[in-house]
C-alpha cells in the first residue's frame, strides 16, 4: 500500500475551487482520486468508490460533514477520515473526532501538511488491515484447532464407549483402586462378584468396607498385604471357586490407579479338571488291569513251560511286552496328571539321598540286562528335604529309566548327589550323565515333552517332560550338558525347601 | 508247614484267577474272591496268612473291607496288602494309616508280588526267582 497509486482517496467539499484545488494536488502526488460536492454525493461515492481515505469537509450547506461521519459509522472500519476544518471551526473538528474521525487539517490545505496526514493514515488502514488479516488467521487456526479437539474427543469417546463395552464385557471381575485404596472402578462382573453397584461404593475405601460377601472379606485381606503382585485361589463353600489376582502399579507410574484386581470364577474350569482326573483314573484302571493279567499269565507259562523252549520264549516276549504297556500307560498318567495346570505340589520331610539310592538300585536291575554299568557314590549317609516325594520319585524314575535306556551298550550311568550346606535357602542337585548317542545339539528344556520324539529306540519322549515338569512344580531348573562328551548330562537342581501347591482344593490329593 | 495262604479280593475275576495261578504255580496256596462281602466271609472260614485287597470295588470298597478285618478279632492280625491301578500320589502312606502292611500299584509282576508276600508272611514262602 505504499505505492499513492493503491491508495484511493475521497475527497468532499463544497467550494469548488477547494475540492480541485486539493484533488489536483492529490493526483498530481499519484493518488487515485474521487471527489463529491456535498454530503449526499459523498455517501453515494463512499458505496461506489470504496476509498481508503476520505478528506471531509465540515462546513457544508445541506448535508455537512458531521452529518456525514454520523451516517458512515459503523463503516469506518475499511476508511480512515480526515477533516477539513477552518480555524473559526475548530469545535466542529472536535466533534468530527469524537464520531470516528482520525484527524484534521486546516483550510486552506497545504501539502506539506496534508502529507503528514496521509502518511499517517496510510499507516494506519496498513495496521487496521494487518490486525484484521491476523485475526481472521487466528479464527481460521482456531477454528482448526477446535475441530481437531472435537475430533479428538470424539475419538476419545469411542474409545472409552470401546473400553467400556470390552472391560463390562469381561467374564472376570475388575476392580480398581486409587492409590489410598478408594474404589475407582468397577466392572459389570465384579458388581456381581461383589455385590454391589459402583455407584454405591465409588470412593469408598474397599480395606475398610464392611460386607457379608466372602469375595470381599477376601479382597480385604489380600489389600493387607504389601506384596506388588498376588493371587489367591480358595472355594467358597466347596461349591464356587474364584482366583484373585492383585497387581499393585509401580509408585513412578503417573496414573492415578493404585491397584488392578482381577477375579475370576474357576469353578467350571476346576469341576473340568476334575472330570479329567477322574477320567485319567478310570483310563488307567481299565488299562492296568488287563496288563496285569498278561503279566500273571505270562509268569504261569514260563513256569508250565518245563523244556519247551517255543513255551518259554512266548512267555518272555509277553512278559517283556507287558512290561512296555505297563511302564507306557504309567508314563501316560504321570504326563496327564503333571500337565493339570492344577496339579498339587504335597511337599513332607524326605530323606532324597535314600529316594535317589531306591530308584538307583532299582534302575541297576535293566542296567544289567544291556550290561549298562551304574555308578554312584556319596559321602552323604541321608539327606532330610522338604519335598514333594511322588514327584522326585517321578523325575528320578524317568531320568535314570532314560539314562539307562538310551545308554550305548557297556556303557556307564554315572549319578552325583551333592546338597548346599545352607539347610533353609540352600539347594539340592542331582546329575545324571550316560555315554548315549545323547539329544540333539538344538534342543532346549522348555521344548521337552513338546518336539522330542525318540525315533531311533523305543519310547514315547515323556522321560525328560515328567522330569522337567516336576522339578518345575518343586520350584526347580532342570539343564542339559553335553560337557563334549558323548552321551547327556541331566542336572537337576531344588530347592531344599519347596512349597506344597494345592490349587484343586475341592479335590485335594495331598 | 504247609503253604502259606493267600487270599486275594478283587472285582476282577480275570485278574483273580491268573494271579492265583501265577502265585499257586510258585509254590503258594491261593484263593480269590470276587467282592468284598464274599472275601470277608473267606477270610472267616480259611483264615489265609494274608490278604491282598484291591481298592476300587462296587458296593464294599477296599477300604471298607479292611475296617470290617480289622474289627474282627480272629483276623485282625492278619496282614493286608492293599493293591490298586488308580492313582495315589502317596500310596503306601494312605495304605499304612488305614492299617495296611503295604501297597502295591498294578500293575505287578507276580515275582514282586511275591517279595512283598515274602515280607510279611512268617511261614516259608518260596523264592520267587
Amino acid at each position: 500500500m505504499s505505492n499513492p497509486q493503491e491508495i484511493r482517496v475521497l475527497v468532499v467539499d463544497d467550494s469548488p475551487h477547494n475540492l480541485q484545488g486539493v484533488t489536483e494536488l492529490l493526483r498530481f502526488q499519484g493518488y487515485h482520486v474521487e471527489c463529491a460536492h456535498n454530503g449526499m454525493a459523498a455517501l453515494s461515492a463512499v458505496d461506489s468508490f470504496a476509498p481508503d481515505i476520505v478528506l471531509l469537509d465540515v462546513v457544508m450547506p445541506g448535508m455537512d460533514g458531521l452529518e456525514v461521519l454520523r451516517a458512515l459509522r459503523g463503516r469506518l472500519e475499511d476508511c480512515v477520515v480526515i477533516v477539513m476544518t477552518g480555524h473559526e471551526s475548530l469545535d466542529h473538528a472536535r466533534e468530527a473526532m469524537a464520531l470516528g474521525a482520525s484527524g484534521y487539517v486546516g483550510k486552506p490545505v497545504r501539502w506539506e501538511t496534508l502529507e503528514n496526514y496521509l502518511n499517517g493514515a496510510i499507516a494506519r488502514l496498513q495496521t487496521r488491515k494487518q490486525q484484521k488479516h491476523n485475526a481472521r488467521e487466528l479464527n481460521n487456526t482456531v477454528e482448526t484447532q477446535n475441530q481437531h479437539l472435537l475430533q479428538v474427543l470424539e475419538e476419545m469417546h469411542k474409545q472409552g464407549e470401546r473400553m467400556d463395552c470390552i472391560v463390562n464385557g469381561m467374564s472376570d471381575g475388575l476392580v480398581a483402586l486409587d492409590r489410598s485404596g478408594r474404589i475407582t472402578m468397577l466392572n459389570r462382573r465384579a458388581e456381581d462378584f461383589l455385590g454391589k453397584k459402583f455407584s454405591e461404593c465409588a470412593g469408598e475405601k474397599l480395606c475398610s468396607s464392611v460386607s457379608g460377601n466372602v469375595l470381599v472379606e477376601q479382597l480385604r485381606e489380600l489389600c493387607r498385604s504389601e506384596e506388588t503382585n498376588r493371587t489367591v485361589s480358595f472355594n467358597h463353600e466347596g461349591i464356587r471357586h474364584y482366583r484373585i489376582q492383585l497387581s499393585r502399579m509401580d509408585a513412578r507410574n503417573e496414573s492415578d490407579i493404585g491397584t488392578v484386581i482381577l477375579i475370576s470364577d474357576q469353578t467350571d474350569r476346576m469341576e473340568l479338571e476334575h472330570f479329567r482326573g477322574t477320567f485319567l483314573s478310570n483310563v488307567a484302571h481299565e488299562l492296568r488291569t488287563p496288563v496285569n493279567i498278561v503279566l500273571n499269565y505270562a509268569r504261569v507259562l514260563e513256569l508250565h513251560s518245563e523244556e519247551r523252549t517255543e513255551i518259554r520264549e512266548i512267555a518272555h516276549d509277553l512278559e517283556i511286552d507287558g512290561r512296555r504297556l505297563r511302564y507306557l500307560i504309567n508314563n501316560f498318567v504321570n504326563v496327564a496328571r503333571l500337565s493339570e495346570a492344577t496339579a498339587s505340589v504335597c511337599c513332607r520331610p524326605t530323606d532324597i539321598l535314600k529316594l535317589l539310592r531306591y530308584h538307583i538300585d532299582a534302575s541297576r536291575e535293566r542296567a544289567e540286562e544291556k550290561g549298562v554299568v551304574v555308578e554312584f557314590e556319596s559321602e552323604m549317609e541321608s539327606a532330610v528335604v522338604r519335598t514333594d516325594p511322588h514327584l522326585m520319585e517321578t523325575a528320578f524314575s524317568a531320568l535314570l529309566d532314560n539314562a539307562v535306556r538310551y545308554n550305548r551298550s557297556g556303557g556307564t550311568v554315572t549319578i552325583e548327589f551333592t546338597c548346599d550346606d545352607d539347610l533353609e535357602n540352600g539347594w539340592f542337585h542331582v546329575v545324571i550323565c550316560n555315554q548315549g548317542e545323547g539329544l540333539p545339539e538344538e534342543l532346549q528344556i522348555p521344548q521337552i515333552g513338546r518336539t522330542v520324539m525318540r525315533r531311533e529306540a523305543r519310547g514315547a519322549g515323556t522321560g525328560l517332560y515328567l522330569a522337567s515338569r516336576a522339578v518345575e512344580l518343586l520350584g526347580g531348573s532342570l539343564e542339559l550338558g553335553r560337557d563334549g562328551r558323548m552321551g547327556t548330562c541331566v542336572r537337576m537342581s531344588i530347592p531344599q525347601h519347596s512349597t506344597s501347591r494345592d490349587i484343586g482344593q475341592m479335590y485335594a490329593t495331598c | 508247614m504247609g503253604k502259606p495262604k493267600v487270599l486275594i479280593i478283587d472285582d476282577e475275576p480275570l485278574l483273580v484267577k491268573s494271579t492265583c495261578m501265577a502265585l499257586r504255580i510258585s509254590g503258594l496256596d491261593a484263593r480269590g474272591a470276587p467282592d468284598g462281602l464274599s472275601g470277608l466271609k473267606e477270610a472267616e472260614t480259611w483264615k489265609p496268612d494274608i490278604v491282598l485287597l484291591d481298592v476300587m470295588m462296587p458296593e464294599m470298597d477296599g477300604w471298607q473291607v479292611l475296617e470290617q478285618l480289622q474289627e474282627t478279632p480272629s483276623l485282625r492280625n492278619t496282614p493286608v496288602v492293599m493293591f490298586t491301578a488308580r492313582e495315589y500320589a502317596n500310596g503306601k502312606q494312605l495304605a499304612r494309616s488305614h492299617g495296611a502292611v503295604d501297597y502295591v500299584p498294578k500293575p505287578f509282576e507276580p515275582v514282586s508280588l511275591i517279595e512283598v508276600i515274602r515280607r510279611y508272611v512268617s511261614s516259608t514262602v518260596p523264592n520267587p526267582g
